[in-house]
């Protein structure tokens, strides 16, 4: 049995699990807060393990989609160590983190970690330089909105701490942007052998909405752990941990079995 | 090795055969860009040759077949995943990768773009260490993509 498959099995547990909780214990702050941060701990830590599994697994000759696949996997180790650490905060501390804390820093190098594994991901497939022109032109415009408004707020109000808040949504905008470069060709033309792909894209796209919703009740402060949206951020984990599951069944010892589509 | 074979356009389909056939002992992926599947097997049947056992991704049809994947010609993007995924699939050692027959990508991609994917394809066979044959209809072939899939190639045969 593969590694990846008893990975992405526990993870769907620890989602189900985690969605119960939530669906039966609104109110109970106490088990809301546990189960809400221990929960991303072992998602992001499975997520981490079926990435470096399937970097592991990779033949090198496959080099950049096998550098993609372990600066991925780093990525969720910062990914990791800042849900741990927010978790530790919450729970045995009994303070929510603020802005600017470690968990943020090793989150914003997680977002690092990711943007390099997926620039390795994208440079492994071709690309018509005209629809990427375009992807490009309107991310960069997008960002620049995005910074010039922000500016303008820190400017005004001089609170600069907030700028780490939404550095996340400006991240979020970028992996918009190579998202659709990468998920756009897939849905045009889809076959079982681009699963892999479209379930690392949708990961990433659930990560990005929850970011934009997280960011949007933090500013008006009705962000809390136990809150729904801490589901898509779940759902993200769960999907990138079922994306290296579906990496490795395509690789030499599975392969067969996938490639003539048989289950 | 990466040969190009520049052939009439009559004799695609039997430089085809020839070639799958020269290499039917080693586990490989055809890229069918001219004709489906189903006319393909029946070809390579009375080569001697046993189709269902090779991968194909065929840019022509939909097949139910177990061995087969469609990929639009259209989506180079598409185009390139797929073949990386096979042959990545493929178990490790020998392997084969063959075209049939790369100018007809030109019908629904401009001749630039396929000029570029042929580069990429080229660099990153050599990469995979698979041992490739790109087949080219002389008539239909753009000269500037005739003259990049020579230079990349180790051998080039015309016939």
């Amino acid at each position: 049995m593969r590694k990846t498959f008893v990975l992405a099995a526990l993870s769907v547990l620890v989602f189900a699990i985690l969605t119960l909780v939530y669906i039966t214990r609104q109110g109970n702050e106490l088990v809301l807060t546990w189960v809400g941060d221990i929960a991303p701990m072992l998602l992001s830590l499975s997520a981490m393990l079926a990435c470096w599994f399937a970097y592991k697994a990779i033949p090198k000759e496959y080099l950049r989609e096998s550098r993609g696949w372990f600066y991925i996997a780093l990525a969720f180790l910062f990914f990791m160590v800042g849900d741990v650490y927010w978790g530790y905060s919450e729970i045995f501390l009994k303070v929510e983190l603020p802005l600017g804390s470690f968990s943020d820093l090793s989150w914003e190098l997680a977002y690092l970690m990711l943007f390099i594994g997926f620039g390795f991901v994208l440079r492994m497939m071709f690309h018509s330089e005209k629809k990427v022109r375009w992807v490009t032109f309107i991310t960069a415009l997008a960002a620049i909105i995005f910074i010039s408004i922000e500016m303008k707020k820190y400017l005004t109000t001089g609170n600069w701490i907030e700028a780490i808040q939404d550095s996340y949504v400006l991240y979020d905008i970028i992996l918009l942007g190579m998202i659709t470069s990468l998920l756009l060709p897939l849905i045009q033309s889809h076959n079982r052998l681009m699963n892999v792909w479209l379930l690392f894209g949708l990961a990433v796209f659930a990560r990005i909405i929850f970011d934009f919703l997280f960011a949007g009740m933090t500013a008006i402060g009705a962000y809390a752990t136990g809150s729904f949206i801490d589901l898509l951020y779940a759902a993200s984990y769960v999907l990138f941990v079922v994306s290296a599951d579906a990496k490795l069944k395509m690789l030499p010892a599975h392969a067969l079995t996938v490639l003539r589509g048989e289950k | 090795m990466i040969t190009v074979k520049v052939v009439k356009s009559e004799k695609v389909a039997s430089a085809f055969a020839d070639s799958v056939k020269k290499f039917s002992k080693l586990p490989g992926v055809c890229l069918l860009l001219t004709k489906p599947y189903s006319a393909v097997k029946e070809a390579l049947k009375k080569k001697g040759v046993n189709a269902e056992k090779i991968f194909f991704v065929d840019a022509i049809a939909e097949s139910e077949e177990n061995n087969v994947v469609h990929v639009q010609p259209g989506n180079l993007t598409a185009l390139s995943i797929t073949i990386n995924q096979t042959l990545q699939s493929l178990p490790p050692g020998k392997k084969f990768f063959i075209i049939d027959a790369l100018s007809a990508l030109t019908v629904q991609n401009s001749v630039q773009a396929v000029q570029k994917f042929s580069l990429f394809l080229l660099e990153r066979l050599r990469k995979w260490d698979a041992e490739t044959v790109i087949i080219v209809a002389k008539e239909s072939a753009d000269a500037a993509l005739l003259a990049i899939l020579k230079q990349g190639a180790d051998k080039t045969e015309e016939k």
